[in-house]
């Protein structure tokens, strides 16, 4: 007989990627030893689905677990007044929550239920900065992930306002591999995203990947008579060869 | 997988609108978009029936066929023992093909892939169940066995994927460049990134620039080509509770698939695309072709009538003129970025490339022809006490 594997980083962020989002019934898998017998069919998928949430939070009380629903209830709610005590207490509750997988997936799912605009919410910022402490060694790698795994828009939105806040003040942390992949992954999500994430994005690509995506990215340098350095330094180029054949 | 979940998707929508139909007493039309890719419409009537002329990019029975420039073959298994025997003379009785196809039924095969023989056309093997038979005559009957083909298909499902190739002298030209090729609409149809359920492999590599560093061994590339792999498992472990060996399954996961470049859809890319069939009739849409690869899969084009990447740009139309146009619009020097950005994405010799599985080894005798380090998957699966 021989340990159970698991694959490398943190298999718990997949949750977060299922949990409310209604994909890979199978995400968590890994995480727990299944026994012979189990079924891959689609109706035991089913099922499995059903067990995911209580096996993600076991590592919270059951009294924490209410508490942290009565939180997502009350952000839920539409309110009159967006900074009240009332939201406020809920969004600590959430971010004061010990356990990280369950401080995650509870994050996620309050952004997704929470019917106000993000850039009307006085508690966006908190939402955000609570998710850019989890992305941390390995779970940077599979966070980003969420960008495309996570199919809730508002949760979505919060996580890629993260990575931004993440490629902002901590650039140094970010591998040149993970600063590669961040970057192809603001290129790509930058068309599909609210205007406010499209804003945070090109800030973000400035810092990480330079003056041109961010420019590029903001629709500059598309045309002849809109300069990017890249067309400087190729003028440079040009006019040194010119020079160097002339003489 | 991504063919089959997209198809998954755009058939329960089919199903809804009947459903609504039926309930409602009136036809029901339904957008078909799947993974954020759009399919155009279908309309349910009453009686069953659906309207299929608004359906774009698949066939009208919604099924998306990956393989081959037309996007004419729905799996991996159809394509192998069609090619073993088009390209090679293997005739092989497929058992799974066989009970799709002729018995029409539903069939799992080993790599997890299901053919559905009641709500698809799977092709059938050239031998169709009769052991001993002989078709193409050369004196050979069971050419291919079944086995041979279980592999096949495991391989090629977990194949490498392409690698991107990125040094920090060119990351400022070739981002720049994937910028570029957004914003002109070459990435509608060439999508980035597309996102699978349920991944069937049990193993992913990932490619990418390192380069040669004697001195860092266990993360360089090596001078051959400088690029490093990282091959994770994606696997679950099933307790057995006999003595037997633990089981060692897919873990089915959720998998972002970054740097594919396409949208699984067939799409008419004007005249100068158009293949004219050995029946005299026309072919006029393609499937769009994944980039990951493209640096190093010259010549282009269905046909590899364009011999560089710009030639094969500049050859799209019909329903890519506007990026076309939107390339061709762009100063020399952006042209410049987008090439700079699609000259990254590179195939290469797993059996040379440097990975976390088989390191470098610059001590190695006659280093780099030794020690050139590998893909090697095996030392993810096996333990000593374990060879499989």
């Amino acid at each position: 007989m021989q340990a159970p594997t698991r694959p490398k980083g943190p298999a718990w962020l997949l949750l977060a990627a299922v949990v409310g989002a209604g994909v890979a019934i199978w995400a968590l898998a890994p995480t727990f030893k299944r026994q012979a017998g189990d079924s891959d069919s689609d109706g035991d998928e089913a099922a499995a689905a059903e067990r995911r949430p209580a096996k993600a939070v076991s590592a919270s009380t059951q009294a924490d677990l209410s508490r942290l629903r009565q939180a997502i209830e009350v952000l839920s709610r539409a309110h009159a007044d967006l900074g009240g005590a009332e939201r406020r207490g809920a969004m600590t509750d959430l971010l004061s929550q010990g356990d990280t997988p369950t401080r995650l997936t509870m994050l996620l799912e309050a952004a997704a239920a929470d019917p106000s605009e993000p850039d009307r919410d006085p508690l966006w910022g908190e939402m955000v900065q609570g998710l850019t402490t989890i992305w941390q060694g390995d779970a940077i790698n599979s966070g980003m992930d969420l960008m495309f795994t996570e199919s809730r828009p508002r949760a979505r939105d919060a996580v890629v306002s993260s990575f931004a806040k993440l490629a902002l003040e901590r650039t140094g942390e970010l591998s040149p591999l993970q600063t590669q992949k961040l970057t192809e992954y603001f290129i790509d999500l930058h068309n599909k995203v609210p205007a406010l994430q499209r804003r945070e994005i090109e800030t973000a690509a400035r810092k990480i990947a330079g003056n041109d995506v961010a420019d590029l990215l903001q629709g500059k340098g598309m045309a002849s008579d809109d300069e990017l350095e890249v067309h400087r330094e190729y003028k440079r180029s040009l006019q040194e060869s010119q020079r160097v054949a002339a003489q | 997988m991504l063919g089959d979940e997209i198809t998954t998707d755009l058939r329960a929508i089919r199903t809804a609108a009947r459903t609504a139909a039926q309930s409602s007493g009136t036809p029901q039309t339904r957008t078909l978009t799947s993974k954020g890719i759009n399919y155009g419409s279908i309309t349910a009537n009453p009686n069953g029936t659906f309207v299929t002329t608004g359906v774009v990019g698949v066939n009208a029975d919604l099924r998306v066929r990956p393989f081959f420039a037309q996007g004419g073959t729905i799996s991996i298994r159809e394509f192998l023992v069609g090619a073993f025997n088009a390209e090679m003379g293997l005739q092989s009785d497929d058992i799974d093909l066989r009970n799709a196809a002729i018995n029409r039924q539903r069939v799992t095969t080993p790599s997890g892939m299901i053919l559905d023989g009641t709500a698809d056309a799977i092709e059938a093997p050239p031998v169709t169940g009769n052991n001993g038979v002989d078709p193409d005559g050369d004196g050979v009957a069971n050419e291919m066995p079944v086995s041979l083909i279980d592999f096949e298909e495991f391989y090629l499902l977990n194949y490498f994927k392409p690698a991107v190739s990125v040094s920090p002298d060119r990351a400022a030209d070739v981002n720049a460049g994937r910028t570029v090729f957004t914003n002109v609409g070459c990435a509608s149809c060439h999508i980035a990134t597309l996102t699978i359920n349920a991944d069937r492999r049990v193993a992913d590599v990932e490619t990418v620039f390192s380069d040669f560093n004697p001195g860092s061994p266990t993360t360089s590339g090596n001078p051959l080509n400088r690029l490093f792999a990282t091959a994770t498992p994606r696997i679950v472990t099933i307790d057995d509770p006999s003595a037997e060996p633990v089981i060692k399954q897919a873990a089915r996961q959720s998998f972002v698939v970054n740097n594919f470049f396409a949208d699984l859809k067939r799409h008419d890319l004007g005249n100068n695309f158009v293949e004219r069939n050995f029946d005299g009739t026309f072919q006029r849409q393609f499937i769009t072709e994944p980039l990951w690869g493209v640096a190093t899969t010259a010549p282009y084009g269905h046909d590899g009538r364009s011999q560089t990447l710009e030639e094969v740009i500049l050859r799209h139309g019909g329903e890519a003129q506007a990026a076309r146009d939107g390339f061709n619009g762009q100063s020399r020097a952006n042209k410049n970025l987008v090439l700079a950005f699609l000259n990254s994405l590179v195939l290469f010799p797993p059996d040379d490339t440097a990975s976390n599985t088989a390191n470098i080894n610059p001590a190695a005798s006659n280093f780099p022809q030794n020690g050139h380090g590998a893909i090697a998957l095996t030392p993810l699966f096996n333990n000593p006490a374990d060879i499989e």
